[in-house]
């Protein structure tokens, strides 16, 4: 066996560290999974690079940069509302790969309801998250909206139909820094436990009659209590572009730092590569995972959810016009004001050089 | 057709005696782990390890057997299986207390005639609905509760009511049977009546355009080829579509349960150890359940049950399925007293089961 000496060691070179700023959101991505397992640190450092967390101790960038990329050197894995906002109306960005690991969304009602069907809900009210603060796009709102109106469409309806009322919430951001994410959700976690959603409570207490709900687990957490049902799941329909909303989920970087910082971008994206096909061998195992790195209620639930998925980051002709037809939709309904050529947007040279380094070990 | 085993009252067999720790039980053709654990021996093992003895309701000649299944008044009874009788039971006959519910995931179906042009409830607007009408005035006709529930229920899915369909009542006999020393023979004798019941019947014959059918009963109905689902409610993500006659109510007298907490919780024991063997052998408890049961082969079963939680827990959604279920049988006339289900449920002898197991 020999041992690889680092001749910069003998050359006494001082090393530096590249420092990637990264922000993932609490949903099913392999970065997420990468992370947990070490292996983002284990491929940035192999490039002699270091990943810091933007909601960290260490990190000098504000968290409002997880929605408006306000950074030069920023790596987002997650939701693609906020993304595809930064990108047609902030700053450039490369998109570097996408998942499509998103349940379709669910109905739910009052067990003691008239509600049968979404046809009963015509002249019914809707609720609709709000959040109270203006400086981000409102991806909840907007991925609830999208929701709802494809569930009413879906029975002869539209919006007219139903009055949506705004289920308002001061989004506040007011944990603690973390090293990771997932001591960011802790301290979420730890608070909601046992409390309905926000929006379930506005259900529970009758101001509302029905809910749009697209996490994975809350739909049985509530039903659970035996005081809701769910009375439709857009899963159930073979329609793929049903579950078009905020997935799939957007991987991009700040196209300055892609452009001189190749090599550490291909890094995570070994990393994040290496976790989607461990993701997808072992789905048991990351459900343990995922349920530390997301806010889903269910540990159960995310490891059956995983088995329909695919996780390993792609950028697919599917994928690609699923994130045109969210684009088309946040311009349709104000959320963003500027356009997005998804397909210029893409850069599929950081994923094929992955892949390829990866295969040849 | 099944041996009726009613004999002129002039042949009245002798009272029952009960003793003080005799334990009773009766449990209806469903899939809850107490037919598991009785088919094992479990619950009468259990039993004797505490000095009770266990004795099976309806191997009794059937004036004694059949009418208590339902109306509980037995002493030293278990009951598991339907709730609607057990909801009767405690509303107007005896006092119970509920220590278990199973869940069903299939709610049911609406079944109509193979060539019939419907494809779904919407098109049998204006079309006639069979409903059994039981000819026993001595207890609750829980067939036509679960019946037109299920029917109310489809009609509501398909934006229609009531009125847009003529209920048709099809008359039942609904004799008793019984004396069968356990319930896999039991129901090994009565298993095609469990398909073929007269509202099948008077669909086959045109009489009626649409029935509501269990799952079961829907899967040997469509073998036959004479028969299709318009509707099955499993298909659907609302689990108040699968209140049917469930969730599955396991009850037991409240004045026997109170005097003898040790057999209760033997009882639960057994059950709770049968939950979990069934949980780690899907296939296997298949084969068991299907002997107890009445879906047409092993396999129809082990589908049915894949899903199954069979650990009876008070929990809070299989309560509120136990208040829609009582809602519509106080709303439709079939049982005459209200209760409170929290009152009616203590979970603390399935807690102390549990808790015996696990030290």
């Amino acid at each position: 066996m020999t041992i690889a000496v680092d001749r910069s060691i003998e050359a006494n070179a001082t090393p530096v560290l590249r420092e990637l700023i990264y922000t993932i959101c609490p949903v099913l991505v392999a970065s997420n999974v990468a992370l947990e397992l070490g292996w983002i640190h284990d491929e940035l450092g192999r490039v002699g690079a270091k990943p810091t967390y933007l909601r960290s101790a260490l990190s000098d960038v504000a968290w409002p940069a997880h929605y408006n990329h306000d950074s030069g050197r920023l790596l987002r894995d997650g939701g693609n509302s906020p993304a595809i906002w930064s990108k047609a109306d902030l700053r450039p960005t490369v998109l570097l790969g996408l998942t499509q690991a998103q349940p379709a969304g669910k109905v739910l009602v009052r067990t003691d309801s008239d509600i049968h069907r979404v046809a009963d809900l015509k002249g019914r009210r809707f609720g609709l998250y709000k959040s109270q603060r203006n400086e981000k796009i409102d991806h909840r709102r907007a991925t609830g909206e999208h929701g709802i109106l494809a569930v009413l469409a879906l029975h002869g309806l539209d919006r007219r139909d139903v009055e949506i009322v705004d289920i308002e919430d001061a989004d506040a951001h007011t944990e603690a820094p973390a090293d990771t994410p997932a001591g960011i959700w802790a301290q979420r976690r730890a608070t909601r436990q046992d409390e309905l959603t926000l929006e379930a409570r506005a259900l529970d207490a009758g101001t509302i009659d029905a809910i749009y709900d697209y996490s994975i687990g809350v739909d049985i957490r509530l039903t659970q209590t035996g005081r809701f049902r769910v009375i439709e799941d857009l899963d159930r329909y073979p329609d793929w572009t049903l579950r078009i909303a905020n997935a799939p989920r957007t991987l991009t970087v700040s196209t300055e730092f892609a452009k001189a910082n190749r090599d550490i971008v291909v890094a995570w994206l070994r990393a994040s590569i290496r976790a989607g096909r461990w993701i997808n061998a072992h789905p048991e195992a990351a459900a343990d995972i995922f349920y530390r790195t997301t806010i889903y209620a269910d540990r159960d639930a995310i490891a059956r959810a995983l088995r329909d998925f695919d996780l390993v980051p792609n950028l697919s002709a599917q994928n690609l016009a699923g994130l045109r037809l969210e684009t088309d939709f946040l311009r349709a309904h104000g959320y963003i004001a500027g356009d997005v050529d998804v397909n210029e947007w893409a850069d599929s040279s950081y994923l094929e050089e992955a892949v390829t380094s990866l295969r040849r070990g | 057709m099944v041996d009726i085993l009613e004999r002129p009252s002039a042949s009245a067999p002798a009272p029952v005696k009960v003793g003080a720790r005799e334990a009773w039980y009766t449990i209806c053709p469903t899939f809850v782990a107490s037919n598991v654990a009785q088919e094992f021996g479990w619950i009468e093992e259990e039993l004797r390890r505490i000095g009770a003895s266990l004795s099976y309701l309806r191997s009794l000649p059937v004036e004694q057997g059949y009418l208590p299944h339902f109306s509980h008044r037995f002493a030293h009874l278990f009951r598991d299986g339907g709730n609607i009788p057990s909801i009767w039971a405690k509303a107007d006959n005896v006092d119970t207390t509920l220590i278990g519910l199973t869940e069903t995931q299939h709610g049911g179906t609406i079944v109509v005639r193979a060539d019939d042009a419907a494809r779904r409830v919407a098109a049998l607007k204006g079309r006639r609905f069979g409903l059994s009408r039981s000819a026993n005035p001595a207890k609750i006709d829980w067939w036509r509760a679960t019946s037109e529930q299920g029917i109310l229920k489809a009609l509501a899915l398909a934006g229609l009511s009531r009125a847009d369909v003529e209920i048709v009542d099809i008359a039942n006999d609904d004799r008793g049977f019984g004396e069968a020393s356990r319930p896999s023979e039991l129901w090994a004798k009565r298993r095609g009546d469990l398909v073929f019941t007269p509202e099948a019947r008077a669909l086959q014959a045109g009489e009626v355009d649409a029935i509501f059918a269990s799952h079961g009963r829907a899967l040997g109905l469509e073998r036959t080829g004479g028969f299709k689902q318009v509707e099955d409610f499993s298909r659907h993500p609302d689990w108040a579509l699968q209140v049917s006659n469930s969730p599955y109510a396991l009850t037991v007298n409240t004045d026997f349960a109170r005097a003898n907490r040790d057999i209760v919780v033997a009882f639960l024991r057994a059950t709770a150890r049968a939950a979990r063997w069934l949980d780690g052998n899907r296939e296997a408890g298949a084969a068991i359940l299907h002997r107890v049961t009445y879906h047409p082969r092993v396999a129809d079963t082990a589908a049915a049950i894949a899903g199954t939680d069979f650990l009876p827990a008070l929990t809070p959604r299989k309560l509120a399925g136990i208040d829609l279920q009582k809602r519509f049988l106080v709303e439709h006339g079939y049982i005459s007293r209200d209760f409170d289900s929290r009152d009616w449920a203590d979970a603390s002898y399935l807690d102390e089961a549990l808790e015996s197991l696990t030290s």
